[in-house]
């Protein structure tokens, strides 16, 4: 049995040669005193012995190109990893660069200028008719405008309005009827000027 | 006395007062005669005069009932007039019942026309920014004035006036920016 100060990864050291010169000397010298030493450091030999005569030390790679790939793969990840950040720091650094440049503080104040005076002078397209201010003399009337998204048009509606009577013709034949309204017309028949003989009327005076 | 001498000086004048007046008067007739002989036929030319854009105005018979009488088809400038009325106006039927191009005259007062019982009377106060023109309105019915209105006419966007109730639908006018057609000088009798 070895001794305590000996201990089993010391038998191991000796055994694989791993001891200098010193620890050597005071190796041997302890298994000439305890054979118990002697006997755990001659049975590990033995079964080294045994171990290299009966298992293989050296195995054939399975597929040496298994190995290479799985290395050029974890190789190839790190290089994706990293160039991505590379570029953006080249690339920050490109802008920083530009931007130490004397002439980038002058561009910036006049782009600064230049989309102040955008934003100050910038107004609002419309593109619909509008109605700003709307009177209906009549108190009876209620006069509603809104634009309808639904039809693109500007309505104003007039409710409270007196109803037409259904006898009323309301169609509109300018040659056939004897209207009171007078229309001077062009030669290919449109209304110029209409004029009401009626008192009371419209007639479309200059002003 | 004093009276009647007076009166005799107005009576020894009168004849010679007759008969200058007439020879005044012989003489003015003679020159104007002259001077409409000699003055030409006056030339109304509406493209001198100043405008600021043209409307297109209808009075538009909305209902559920269709009508024998009316125009049916919308304006070849606005083919989907109809359609968008069927946005506002809770109808399936759409029928003209007047309608009238006008121009938009930048110093006088212009009157849309489509019907003897409504129509619009239209102030220019020139172009608006961004497109179109703006207008002082008002809506007329016969000799009331319905509403009275400020508006900015734009293009493609139509002005719908919800009129009242007439037969079995409601009464509404239709007004539209139009462009301007070329015009052709007209001819007139100087008299």
């Amino acid at each position: 049995m070895k001794t305590p100060d000996i201990t089993n990864m010391e038998i191991h050291r000796w055994f694989d040669g791993e001891m200098n010169e010193r620890e050597r000397a005071a190796f041997d010298a302890e298994m000439q005193r305890d054979p118990a030493l002697r006997a755990d450091a001659d049975a590990m030999q033995r079964l080294g012995v045994l171990l290299r005569d009966n298992v293989p030390m050296e195995r054939a790679v399975p597929n040496a190109d298994f190995f290479n790939s799985r290395i050029q793969e974890a190789i190839a990840q790190i290089q994706r990893e990293e160039s991505p950040a590379k570029a953006t720091t080249s690339s920050l650094a490109s802008w920083l660069g530009w931007l130490r440049s004397p002439w980038a503080y002058a561009a910036g104040a006049v782009a600064v200028l230049a989309l102040s005076a955008i934003v100050l002078t910038r107004e609002e397209t419309v593109t619909n008719t509008q109605v700003f201010n709307h009177y209906a003399p009549s108190p009876d009337v209620r006069v509603n405008a809104y634009h309808s998204n639904e039809a693109n048009a500007t309505v104003v509606m007039l409710d409270g309005l007196e109803e037409i009577p259904s006898a009323k013709e309301m169609f509109f034949d300018e040659s056939s009827s004897n209207s009171d309204m007078k229309m001077l017309r062009r030669a290919d028949g449109k209304v110029l000027l209409a004029v009401a003989t009626e008192a009371g009327s419209s007639p479309a005076f200059p002003r | 006395m004093i009276f009647n001498s007076q009166r005799s000086i107005r009576m020894t004048c009168r004849p010679a007062f007759l008969v200058w007046r007439s020879i005044l008067l012989a003489v003015a007739l003679s020159g104007a005669s002259l001077i409409r002989a000699q003055t030409p036929p006056l030339i109304v030319r509406t493209d001198k005069v100043a405008k600021d854009g043209g409307v297109w105005g209808a009075l538009i018979y909305a209902s559920d009932k269709p009508s024998g009488n009316m125009i049916q088809e919308a304006p070849k400038e606005f083919p989907h007039l109809f359609t968008r009325l069927g946005k506002v106006f809770p109808y399936s039927n759409f029928r003209i019942l007047g309608q009238h191009d006008q121009i938009i005259f930048r110093e006088f007062e212009s009157w849309v026309v489509p019907s003897k019982e409504f129509f619009i009377k239209l102030d220019s106060k020139g172009q608006a920014k961004g497109g179109g023109i703006q207008l002082q309105l008002q809506f007329w019915q016969g000799t009331k004035v319905l509403l009275k209105a400020d508006t900015v006419l734009r293009w493609n966007s139509p002005l719908f006036i919800g009129g009242p109730k007439w037969r079995d639908g409601r009464l509404v006018f239709v007004l539209i920016l139009k462009e301007l057609e070329p015009e052709t000088p007209r001819v007139r009798s100087g008299r």
